[in-house]
Parts: C-alpha cells; sequence; structure tokens
C-alpha cells in the first residue's frame, strides 16, 4: 500500500521544512509514504526547502492558487500509483499524527473519501473562522447538495477510486467545495473523522479570508454551471 | 445637489484614472494603437457626458426622436454592459482553465525528471 502526501505550498519557507521533518516515516498498513510538495511559483525559498527535505517536489511557474497545486499534487500521485492520498497545509496548522486517523477508514474499506474535520473539536478556533466556516458549508450545500462540517478543510484522505473519479476546475480555494461537489457526483462514501488543529500566528494570517468567501461562492457557481462543459 | 457634484467628481476621476493608465500601457508597449485610441475616445465621451449629461439627451433625441426618453437608453447601457461583463467573464475563466493546463503539464514534467 502506498501513501501520497500532498501539500501544496506558496511562500511557506517558514513552515515547510519542519512540516516535511514532521512527517510520519512508518504507518500501519502502509508500505511507502511518498511526501509530494506542490510548489505554487513561490516568491522565497519554499521549493529548495521542500527540496533538502523530499524527493517529489513540483514547481508550478506561475502562481495559480492552491486548487491548481491541488489538482497537479492528485495527477502527480496517480502518477507515482499511489493507493492513498493525502492533502495537508503547509502552514503547520496540522496534527501529522492525524495522517493514520484519517486514512484508517479508507484502509478498512468503509469509506472513498475522508473528510478530516475541524468543526467536531472548535476550542482554540478564532471565532471569525468558525463563523466563516459554517457558511461556507451552508455555501457548499446550496451549489452541491452535499452536507459536511468542514467543507473547507485542507485535510482529507482519498483512495485511488476517488482519486481517479474526480476531475477539478478549481484554482484557489474553492477545491475544498469543488471535492465534496464531485464525492456527490461520482456517489463516493465519505466519512468525517475529527482532528486537531495547531493555531499558531502564522497559520492565522495564512488561509482564507472573509473577502475571499464572495469569491468562492462565485467560482463555485461557475463551476456548478459550466464547470462539466469546460 | 451635492450628490451631483459627488457623481461628476468621482466619474472625472474614474475616467482620468483609465486614462492615464491606457496612456502608460500604450508608452509601454502593452496596449495597441488602436485599443489606445478606443479607450482615449471612450473614455472622453464618458467625462464629457458627465460633465454636460444634457448634451446626452439632446443626442438621444436627435437619434431616436422624442418616442426614446433617456431612461430606456439607460436600461439597455445595462443590459449590454452586462452582457459585456458576462461575456468578459467566461472568457477569462476558460483563459484561466488553459493556463492551468499548461501549468500542470509543466509542473508535472518535474516529476519525470526524478
Amino acid at each position: 500500500m502506498k501513501l501520497a502526501i500532498v501539500i501544496p505550498a506558496y511562500n511557506e519557507a517558514e513552515t515547510i521544512g519542519n512540516v516535511l521533518k514532521n512527517l510520519p516515516k512508518k504507518l500501519n498498513g502502509v508500505d511507502q509514504i511518498v511526501p509530494i510538495v506542490v510548489d505554487d511559483g513561490s516568491m522565497d525559498k519554499t521549493y529548495d526547502l521542500a527540496k533538502k527535505n523530499t524527493r517529489y517536489v513540483i514547481r508550478h511557474v506561475v502562481n495559480l492558487g492552491v486548487g491548481a497545486a491541488t489538482t497537479t499534487g492528485f495527477e502527480a500521485a496517480k502518477r507515482l500509483n499511489s493507493d492513498i492520498v493525502v492533502t495537508m497545509d503547509a502552514d503547520g496548522q496540522h496534527n501529522p499524527n492525524d495522517i493514520k486517523k484519517i486514512i484508517k477508514p479508507i484502509l478498512d474499506r468503509k469509506a472513498d473519501i475522508v473528510i478530516g474535520t475541524r468543526m467536531l473539536t472548535i476550542a482554540g478556533m478564532p471565532i471569525i473562522k468558525i463563523i466563516g466556516n459554517w457558511f461556507m458549508n451552508f455555501i457548499t450545500f446550496l451549489v452541491f447538495r452535499k452536507w459536511t462540517t468542514d467543507s473547507q478543510s485542507g485535510m482529507k484522505a482519498l483512495n485511488k477510486k476517488a482519486c481517479t473519479l474526480m476531475t477539478f476546475h478549481s484554482l484557489g480555494y474553492e477545491i475544498c467545495s469543488e471535492i465534496i461537489g464531485e464525492v456527490k457526483r461520482n456517489n463516493l462514501a465519505m466519512k468525517e473523522i475529527p482532528i486537531e488543529t495547531i493555531y499558531t500566528d502564522y497559520s492565522k494570517i495564512k488561509g482564507q479570508n472573509w473577502l475571499n468567501g464572495a469569491n468562492v461562492l462565485i467560482k463555485m457557481i461557475t463551476i456548478r454551471l459550466l464547470g462539466k462543459k469546460r | 445637489m451635492i450628490i451631483n457634484i459627488l457623481v461628476k467628481v468621482f466619474s472625472i476621476i474614474l475616467g482620468l484614472t483609465v486614462l492615464i493608465k491606457t496612456y502608460h500601457d500604450f508608452k509601454k508597449h502593452r496596449e495597441n494603437l488602436v485599443m489606445f485610441l478606443f479607450w482615449m475616445v471612450a473614455w472622453s465621451l464618458i467625462i464629457v457626458a458627465t460633465l454636460f449629461p444634457s448634451t446626452v439627451t439632446l443626442l438621444i433625441e436627435r437619434i431616436s426622436g422624442k418616442g426614446v426618453g433617456i431612461g430606456t437608453f439607460i436600461g439597455v447601457a445595462f443590459i449590454f454592459v452586462f452582457f459585456v461583463t458576462y461575456r468578459i467573464y467566461i472568457k477569462a475563466n476558460r483563459l484561466e482553465q488553459k493556463i492551468k493546463d499548461i501549468v500542470v503539464k509543466i509542473g508535472l514534467k518535474d516529476l519525470d525528471n526524478i
């Protein structure tokens, strides 16, 4: 069983080294762990620092957004013949120990995709993020008719079937909602597992803001209306 | 009265900003001569229309007769602007998608070299 850990990164020189160093080296039921960093056109030393810590670093020639970087990561994972793909953020907000929790339903063949949800244990989460996340969950449900408690979570696990069936058009953060839409479209089995979120001053600055929410909404509607025709 | 003045000031600032930007782009060879002239004339007319709105009413009456009011004209203009915005949005989306496909393809070439 081969596990690919896809980490989209844009200007994450401050954290990418530690994120990669802290990844698990061994996991039950997994023979090989392959971290794949997709450097989304960073202007700092993200690429060099990632390259020091993992073999697979892919560079985007221009910055497109986390959606495009995740798409590249999925494509790379498929080419490397991975059986499970995990996505996680490069800002250090995810606890690498949660990887074994979110891949378990896939190893047990109880889910095609697992969402690591931050909303079931919201202690420490800034109130603005809680409101923002519920708002995005609601919007995602309105557009794609699939409910999740954390539609915007960056930590997910997918099996080979999910990775093969899903197609994406997103460039930015709307990929999180598009993934939920793809779960519905392809009738995939989804599970949610609570994960820990490490909120540092750095990780609080990173991620989505309120203004981006409106942009994500417009993009989601466009994807819903035009996505599959393009 | 105050709103009238504010609308005029806002329109002039917006119009002049576009004119300066277009001129700047043309000087740096980012804009071709035809498009430069088109934007210069179009935005100059917008500024003139903002400063002398009565000329627009007169012009509409001359062109279409007394039957068509300024309201109808503005309504048609709104529909036109929204249609153009929609077309630009769709085109921008398709272009974004094509750029994404290219960047992903180039990125994945790194994988072949590992």
